[in-house]
């Protein structure tokens, strides 16, 4: 196909190009790791949407709906969600802050961003303990 | 597109001189930054807001979302929170699927779903905003 083409003095039909190695081949590193989780936590905060979402309709509708919502929340799977929920948004919030520090332009050494990304998921984890402990202790005050 | 396996004659300025810009390639993200900024204080004041509202029983959270600073609040993380969403989601598809057809029916149904979730919530909080409910 290739040779007829050249032949006809036609334009020589384009070589595969090279492409750049793919995921498989690097090891696994803690910026990647931070990459993809961004990713998954926002899918899981659109799914947790559904959840807040869930909770303003019941709370519009009426004493009946947002004690249903209540009694579920206040259950072993709700609670999962609610923490997988809170957990998701301190991450993203992190990685979130980290991506605009990089829009400045700035924090792109390996050594910075090694560490950052370290700080996303610890940071992550810290705030989703604060926000958990504040709201054993002084949740329902208002 | 370049990914077929079809010979193709024309370069790849060839392909697409003449067609014009499409000048608003950045949009997306670029709202995506500005909502990611404005979220920043934004969720914050929002967890804030559920943490209070912990456990609450239902007179006291309908009390607390009939405050107009609440109201407000809210609304305003709604509003940003699921532009951003479907900014995002649809940047998700747009990386991983590839079916052209399957791509557009995704996008359409991100923009519905998020249009129609941001509206849900939106009705709520202005139904309880003016002590609509029961």
């Amino acid at each position: 196909m290739a040779e007829s083409q050249e032949a006809a003095g036609a334009a020589p039909a384009m070589r595969p190009r090279p492409l750049s190695p793919h995921l498989q081949i690097y090891g696994w590193k803690i910026t990647m790791a931070a990459s993809i989780t961004h990713r998954i936590t926002g899918v899981g905060l659109a799914i947790g949407s559904l959840l807040l979402t869930c909770w303003l309709l019941a709370l519009a509708d009426g004493p009946e709906s947002y004690a249903a919502l209540q009694a579920f929340l206040g259950g072993w799977f709700g609670k999962l969600l609610l923490l997988g929920f809170t957990w998701s948004l301190m991450y993203h919030l992190c990685n979130g802050v980290r991506h605009l520090f990089w829009d400045t332009g700035r924090g792109f050494e390996v050594a910075t961003a090694n560490r950052t990304a370290w700080s996303a998921f610890t940071g992550s984890v810290l705030l989703t303990l604060i926000a958990w402990v504040l709201a054993y202790s002084c949740g329902g005050s208002i | 597109m370049s990914l077929s396996n079809k010979p193709q004659f024309k370069t790849p300025i060839g392909r697409v001189r003449g067609r014009g810009s499409a000048k608003d390639g950045t949009a997306a993200f670029w709202h995506q930054r500005l909502t990611a900024l404005a979220l920043i204080p934004l969720s914050v004041l929002c967890i804030g807001f559920m943490i209070a509202l912990t456990g609450a029983d239902y007179a006291s959270a309908a009390a607390a979302m009939r405050s107009p600073l609440a109201g407000v609040l809210m609304l305003m993380f709604l509003l940003v929170g699921f532009y951003h969403m479907s900014i995002g989601l649809t940047h998700i598809v747009d990386d991983y699927v590839h079916w052209e057809l399957g791509k557009l029916g995704l996008n359409l149904a991100i923009k519905l779903g998020c249009l129609g979730l941001g509206l849900a919530c939106i009705l709520s909080v202005l139904k309880l905003s003016f002590g609509g409910a029961a």
